[in-house]
């Protein structure tokens, strides 16, 4: 018998007039790494919220392990929670607060001292246990939130945006080193987050979430290189976005009348004669060839009109048909003795372009 | 769609109308029934000790219209708002000096000031009594040292030893709501203003004052209330010509000639007054205040 | 620092301790005079004594009003020092903004009518309902003064309250009981206990209100007022001395515990 972790069924939530989430179904398996990434507003802190028990759905059921825990008290549930910025008790030494969940079970007092030496072993922070949460940088605090919320022994663990108040090269050093740990436990972690680097970073699979519902469910490289939506294609990495109708369909693929000329893409499902539609092609997907070539089923001509060098690459936007920019990136190597001005021809692969319906 | 988000961003969880109860109950019981009730009163008449329950607007009218309590009305007025013409630019400044000059004694100058108003409000106007009185500590200091042959009269029981005790005691009162309102001035946007090119009157009229414009009202409001409302000042150190509003409502309910309605009614007419020169002068800061 | 800086904080210095001055001039002169021999209190001062302080606790009336004022402060800080504390949690936990507003806003008023009036409004509405004139209706005046400045302390200080600590609290298993137990009261404690001591201050000094309401019974405020009215006696400046020392103490400490906590 294998339930999953956690299942989320029909689940909506309304703020007054306001829908913060609405007809939610995903599923997390057990010891999976789930990442809930949306830009500010799209319901992903309402949702863990709910997963918590902080929050009450309007409408709908969250299973944990198969148990039904819509309405259970979140002292009773059993996850844990890490919070956007520690939320540690500021009147109780770190030994203290990694302690509490277990002082609250009645756990014996040896018992308890292991298991705090335990993780903060763990979070590499064995030094630190007598200190006051005051004391702390960002960064350990962030570490003695999570030793805090592994000590309690959740079957789910919870993160809200835990990263985001750190630097930049703490904050990578912490994503590794959290995926780190989810591995070596094995335990199921759901974390928000709104930045998409991150994601892909840590997850085993990723919801993206936009105005209340989920995009797509998939894994890191799924919705990196198959999104389902111009919404996933452009929120998550940098992309371009061919927009036009389709004009021909066969047993061979789609022909696309669009904004920069004819195209050629593979086949799609339920695609209609006239639907608006939009090709999606990473910048780094793009070929770039001297010389202004003809235009073909995954070629177009156009010309350089801006040289953005950024150390490990460069990007070149190139105009297309008098007025539509494509971004194209590539290595600076490739890039040799291309100047503004310069005739280009761009080219993808086949598997290299996503089409998408506009909505 | 303000509302919802509030309900999202909500810090709190929770907590019930429980923890309200009792302090809620209690200013129902004993501050919203009994003004109420006096509200009601100034509406009745008097008839030697006996209230008759009316619903007549005499008492207001008398006040009016009866040259003496109208005189002593608008001398209460003038005493209010000369009061607070002197402590809102003062404690302005200070509160000025305190954010901006002296940065990290701030806190410090504050703590002095609000201790100030915590040292005995009788004590401090029985001092300015000792200090102005004909044979006090100043006309004694000045007549010792030559400066003056006769005690100068005019330092006590006048409109000016009414001010001068009453700057006293309103001064932290206002010096508190200012500071607090420049704590949120930031830096930044007065080294923005000079940067685009305002000098000091500018800088004052057009970012300083319309950004602590509630904590000027809020020091206003209490300067001239407290000022215009008090009633231990005047009875101390003002003398029968500073005669305010406070000791004639105090007169109708004590000693002998009382009249509860008329007091009542004196009492809501200051109360009002109050409310309305507090919004007209609120308006005209603003106005002056406008680009 | 160059000579612009300290001029130019000169000006400044120089107004912030004459301000200063005005403000402590008549306690200084109180103090003072409670410790001379002159009974005209006008300079030049002829010798020290302790000679006030005798006379004025020896006052047959010294005890009745210390007993009452240390009786109204008591009341006033364990009432309306912890109702005002739990006015001002409940509401800044209360989840409509504007609400939450206007009840502080309506909550401050009895700071801002005139004492004399809520002093005449409590005094008639007593009579009405029948209460003597006594420590009771003077207790009620005390309360009522007290709560807005409790409540304005201890709303400031909550503002700046984590509320997440207490989900994290009750995630970690704590009940709602069990968070505020742990979390809530060990931190907020101190602030309490400032407020109540703050409200204790603000009972000791009151008057009017208490005048106008405690009938033949004295506070020390009450019997200052009389000892004033019969014309200058500087055992007032001993009696208003031994006040202020008691004031300051209480100040301080409401401050220290204040500061200790944020």
């Amino acid at each position: 018998m294998t339930s999953h972790a956690v299942e989320v069924v029909g689940l909506s939530k309304r703020f007054g007039s306001m829908t913060a989430l609405e007809q939610i179904d995903f599923k997390i398996a057990d010891g999976e790494f789930v990442s809930l990434l949306g830009a500010s507003g799209c319901g992903k802190s309402t949702l863990l919220r709910i997963i918590s028990g902080f929050d009450r759905p309007s409408r709908g059921q969250v299973l944990i392990y198969g148990e039904d825990l819509t309405n259970r008290l979140p002292e009773r549930r059993p996850t844990n929670m890490v919070f956007q910025r520690g939320a540690l008790f500021p009147h109780m030494s770190v030994r203290e607060n990694v302690g509490y969940g277990l002082r609250l079970r009645g756990v014996q007092r040896a018992q308890i001292n292991a298991r705090v030496d335990e993780m903060l072993a763990l979070v590499r922070l064995e030094a630190l246990g007598d200190r006051d949460p005051a004391q702390l940088s960002g960064g350990q605090a962030q570490r003695v939130a999570l030793a805090r919320a592994l000590a309690a022994e959740p079957r789910v663990l919870l993160l809200d945006e835990p990263l985001s108040a750190l630097d930049l090269k703490l904050r990578q050093q912490m994503q590794l080193e959290l995926r780190a740990i989810q591995k070596r436990l094995g335990a199921t972690f759901v974390f928000v987050t709104h930045d998409q680097t991150e994601a892909l970073v840590m997850s085993d699979r990723i919801a993206i979430m936009n105005a209340g519902r989920i995009e797509q469910y998939g894994t890191p490289r799924d919705i990196y290189r198959r999104p389902s939506s111009i919404f996933v294609s452009d929120f998550v990495g940098a992309t371009n976005l061919l927009r036009g109708h389709v004009s021909g369909l066969s047993a061979d693929g789609v022909t696309l009348d669009t904004e920069v000329g004819t195209l050629h893409a593979a086949i799609g499902p339920g695609l209609q004669l006239g639907q608006r539609v939009a090709l999606s092609i990473r910048p780094e997907a793009i070929r770039v060839g001297r010389g202004a070539g003809a235009s073909a089923d995954r070629q177009i001509a156009g010309a350089i009109a801006e040289i953005v060098y950024q150390g490990n690459s460069i990007r070149l936007r190139v105009v297309v048909a008098g007025s539509v920019s494509v971004w194209v990136e590539c290595r600076d190597e490739e890039a040799d003795g291309l100047g503004i001005g310069n005739d280009v021809t761009l080219s993808w692969a086949a598997g290299a372009a996503n089409l998408l319906r506009e909505s | 769609m303000s509302n919802s988000s509030n309900a999202m961003t909500d810090r709190a969880p929770g907590g019930g109308i429980a923890p309200l109860l009792p302090a809620g109950l209690f200013y129902f019981l004993f501050f919203g029934v009994p003004m109420l009730s006096l509200l009601v009163i100034s509406l009745w008449r008097a008839q030697g000790f006996v209230l008759i329950p009316d619903f007549t607007f005499a008492n207001y009218q008398k006040v009016i219209e009866s040259d003496l309590y109208r005189g002593v009305l608008l001398r209460t007025i003038g005493v209010g708002l000369g009061a607070a013409a002197i402590v809102v630019p003062v404690a302005f400044t200070l509160a000025y000096i305190m954010r901006f000059v002296f940065e990290r004694r701030g806190q410090l100058i504050l703590q002095l000031v609000m201790l100030s108003l915590f040292s005995g409000y009788l004590v401090r106007i029985y001092a300015w009594r000792t200090i102005l009185g004909k044979q006090g500590l100043l006309n004694s200091a000045l007549q010792w040292l030559g400066l003056i042959e006769e005690p100068l009269e005019f330092l006590i029981y006048s409109q000016f030893s009414v001010v001068v005790t009453l700057v006293g005691l309103l001064l932290p009162m206002a010096v508190l709501p200012l500071y607090s309102a420049m704590l949120n001035v930031p830096r930044d946007h007065i080294e923005a203003a000079r940067d685009l090119g305002a000098n000091r009157f500018h800088l004052l009229r057009t970012i300083l004052v319309p950004m602590v414009m509630p904590g000027v009202r809020t020091a206003f409001a209490f300067a001239f209330l407290l000022a215009a409302g008090d009633y231990v000042t005047p009875t101390l150190v003002g003398g029968t010509q500073s005669v305010m509003i406070g000791n004639m409502i105090a007169d109708q309910f004590r000693g002998t000639g009382t009249n509860w309605p008329l007091g009542a009614a004196m009492a809501f007419i200051v109360v009002g007054v109050s409310l309305l020169l507090y919004v007209a002068i609120t308006q005209v800061v603003r106005w002056v205040t406008r680009w | 620092m160059g000579d612009e800086m300290v001029k130019s904080r000169l000006l400044p210095g120089l107004f912030v301790a004459l301000v200063l001055f005005y403000l402590y001039a008549p306690i200084i002169v109180i103090v003072f005079f409670s410790f001379t021999t002159s009974p005209r209190l006008s300079l030049p001062v002829e010798g020290l004594t302790l000679a006030w302080y005798a006379r004025a606790f020896s006052d047959p009336l010294i005890p009745m009003a210390l007993q009452n004022s240390a009786i109204l402060a008591l009341l006033s800080a364990v009432g309306g020092g912890v109702a005002g504390a739990a006015f001002a949690y409940g509401l800044v936990t209360l989840r409509n903004r504007r609400w939450r507003d206007a009840l502080l806003s309506a909550s401050m008023l009895p700071a801002i009518v005139p004492l004399l009036v809520i002093g005449i409004a409590l005094a008639v509405f007593f009579r009405t309902i029948g209460l003597p004139q006594g420590l009771t209706g003077a207790a009620v005046g005390h309360v009522l003064v007290s709560l807005p400045f409790v409540i304005l302390t201890m709303n400031s200080r909550l503002e700046s309250f984590d509320f997440t600590i207490l989900e994290a609290a009750r995630d970690l298993g704590a009940s709602r009981f069990q968070a505020f137990r742990d979390i809530t009261l060990p931190l907020i404690r101190p602030s309490v206990v400032g407020a109540a001591l703050l409200a204790a201050a603000l009972s000791l000094d009151e008057f009017v209100i208490t005048w106008f309401n405690i009938g033949s019974q004295q506070t020390v405020p009450t019997l200052v007022w009389g000892l004033m009215r019969r014309g200058i006696d500087p055992s007032v400046n001993a009696i208003a001395t031994f006040l202020l020392v008691l004031l300051t103490c209480l100040v301080i400490g409401s401050n220290l515990l204040n500061k200790r906590n944020s």
